[in-house]
């Protein structure tokens, strides 16, 4: 350690002067360069993709800068809807119903439930890891993969386990309708190898009892089969789920705090250092 | 499998298990056995609290004016600092203060600075004090690291835009003023930084100070990990303030040819493709 003042100075770092994007073109308006008259994505003027595009077309061409097949097409619009709703239970949504009714300011619901979301377990940073998982077994055999991974278990853990990101048991049991919802997007065209694989992987959990698909697990593997990259996903995941948490928090909005259980103090219990 | 998979689900189904606290309407709130009204409040620090909260311990009061000093150090009103930028532009789009704060504090999970980069330089610290008690020296334990993980960077050591940091010497000058002594945790980053400082002038920055300090005083990565959570608030809020002072999105207006387009040439979109 040296007791002589450190001598602090910038570094010789060469930051961009503009930000650069291949996504998005605007023209100026000839009496306003803040303005714009007209928006290219990709290329592809904005007033063309609004006659002649699906709003699926679209997001896939803004999110790769490629126009989808009929098969990836339909593959995302089943799996925008698969996604759409996690549903009263999950913690996200319930958090966005606390928020709801305990009268937040509407405009931080979507966020904060977005940011519940984002968790590791059966949230956002579960799918780039489950992507990340498939894309480096995809060559392994599925079924030798869920063998092994069942036997490093740890034997003595408590609540649920995940074998692999995305994968394993809910509530201690089987996810039976992420695993129906897999077993449709299964039979799409668009369903390539990732979920094929995922597939014979979440059987042979199930098969031994441990779980199987969760809904982490089943947007990782369409999306890789999409053709998009782990670092999509999470944001995507949390993007897709958005309508249900609208809806749950939009229903509950003018309730009154009463609408929600408060613990009695009766079943609250503090464990005494 | 476990034989009762449900039973754990439905031991805590309808009732709450706390192992920190809880509120005694009408009476006090207790955290971690202490009473916040009757006890705590008006003979401890906010840092004391805050401190309480998360790790279950009451720190001395010269150690919560530890922290709060690094607190102060580590948020600035700069609006080039990225999470600072962001609650910038949240007011420069009118968004509430705690829009403003909690979108800057996402954004401060980074891995290149803020509480994102605490883990991996408490683990570093930590590692390596295991390292070196085991007979290795600093430089191959820089060594060791750079081999493992491919990366010439060391957590906790070197920070972006400049070189050295002046926050370090101040945090020095700090806790010798109150009269902490130097353990082998931070001992050790010394060494650490006299081997980078001799080989490419990078110093030790703040975070690695800060674990380094912490990890002497056995707190764990992720007690301080959620510790400094919340850490560039400060710098959050008065750059959302100086944004909502300010004509709304007048923060660094960009005509549309400060966007440097790099995609595909505006093409028809064709149905036949």
């Amino acid at each position: 350690m040296s007791d002589e003042p450190q001598k602090v100075e910038r570094r010789g770092d060469r930051f961009a002067e503009r930000v650069e994007t291949r996504i998005w073109l605007e023209q100026a308006a000839p009496d306003n360069p803040y303005n714009a008259t007209e928006a290219f994505c990709h290329g592809y003027a904005l007033q063309d993709v609004l006659k002649n595009c699906s709003y699926w077309e679209y997001i896939y061409l803004l999110l790769t800068g490629n126009r989808c097949s009929p098969a990836q097409h339909a593959l995302l619009e089943k799996l925008g809807i698969a996604l759409a709703n996690p549903g009263p239970r999950h913690p996200a949504t319930r958090a966005v119903i606390a928020a709801a009714v305990s009268k937040t300011d509407p405009v931080n619901v979507l966020p904060l439930g977005l940011n519940v979301l984002a968790g590791a377990h059966l949230g956002a940073a579960e799918v780039g890891a489950g992507m990340q998982f498939l894309r480096r077994h995809l060559k392994r055999d599925p079924i030798d993969e869920a063998r092994q991974r069942i036997a490093e278990l740890e034997t003595a853990t408590s609540g649920d386990s995940h074998p692999a990101p995305g994968f394993g048991t809910r509530f201690g049991g089987t996810d039976h309708l992420s695993g129906a919802l897999a077993t449709t997007l299964l039979l799409e065209p668009g369903a390539g190898n990732a979920l094929a694989w995922a597939g014979h992987f979440a059987q042979e959990l199930e098969r031994q009892g441990h779980g199987g698909w969760l809904m982490p697990g089943l947007a990782a593997a369409a999306y890789l089969d999409l053709g998009l990259h782990p670092k999509a996903g999470p944001g995507l995941f949390q993007w897709m789920s958005a309508p249900g948490l609208l809806a749950h928090a939009a229903e509950m909005s003018n309730k009154p705090l009463t609408a929600l259980p408060f613990i009695d103090d009766s079943r609250y219990f503090i464990d005494e250092d | 499998m476990k034989t009762n998979a449900i039973a754990l689900w439905d031991r805590l189904r309808g009732t709450i298990r706390s192992r920190i606290g809880g509120w005694r309407v009408g009476t006090d709130v207790v955290i971690h056995g202490r009473g916040l009204l009757n006890e705590l409040l008006g003979d401890t620090s906010y840092f004391q609290l805050l401190m309480l909260n998360i790790t279950g311990r009451l720190p001395e009061r010269r150690l919560a004016d530890w922290v709060e000093g690094t607190f102060m150090c580590l948020s600035w009103p700069d609006a080039r600092i990225w999470c600072n930028q962001i609650a910038t532009y949240a007011g420069t789009l009118r968004t509430t203060p705690t829009a403003a704060v909690s979108a800057g504090l996402l954004a401060s999970e980074s891995r290149l600075y803020g509480p994102g980069t605490v883990l991996s330089a408490t683990h570093f610290i930590v590692d390596a004090l295991k390292s070196e008690q085991a007979g290795i020296a600093a430089s191959k334990i820089i060594e060791n690291y750079r081999h493992q993980y491919k990366t010439r960077a060391i957590p906790g050591f070197g920070r972006p835009v400049a070189r050295g940091d002046e926050r370090v010497v101040a945090m020095k000058r700090l806790a010798e003023r109150l009269q902490f002594e130097i353990g082998p945790h931070l001992l050790l980053a010394n060494s650490i930084e006299a081997e980078l400082l001799k080989e490419a002038g990078e110093s030790m920055n703040l975070a690695g100070y800060i674990m380094a300090f912490l990890s002497d005083l056995n707190y764990t990565a992720e007690e301080i990990h959620a510790l400094y959570s919340v850490c560039v608030e400060a710098g959050l809020l008065a750059c959302y303030r100086d944004a909502r002072q300010a004509p709304p999105d007048a923060f660094m207006p960009m005509r549309i040819e400060d966007v440097n387009y790099s995609g595909p040439p505006p093409r028809p979109w064709n149905n036949q493709q």
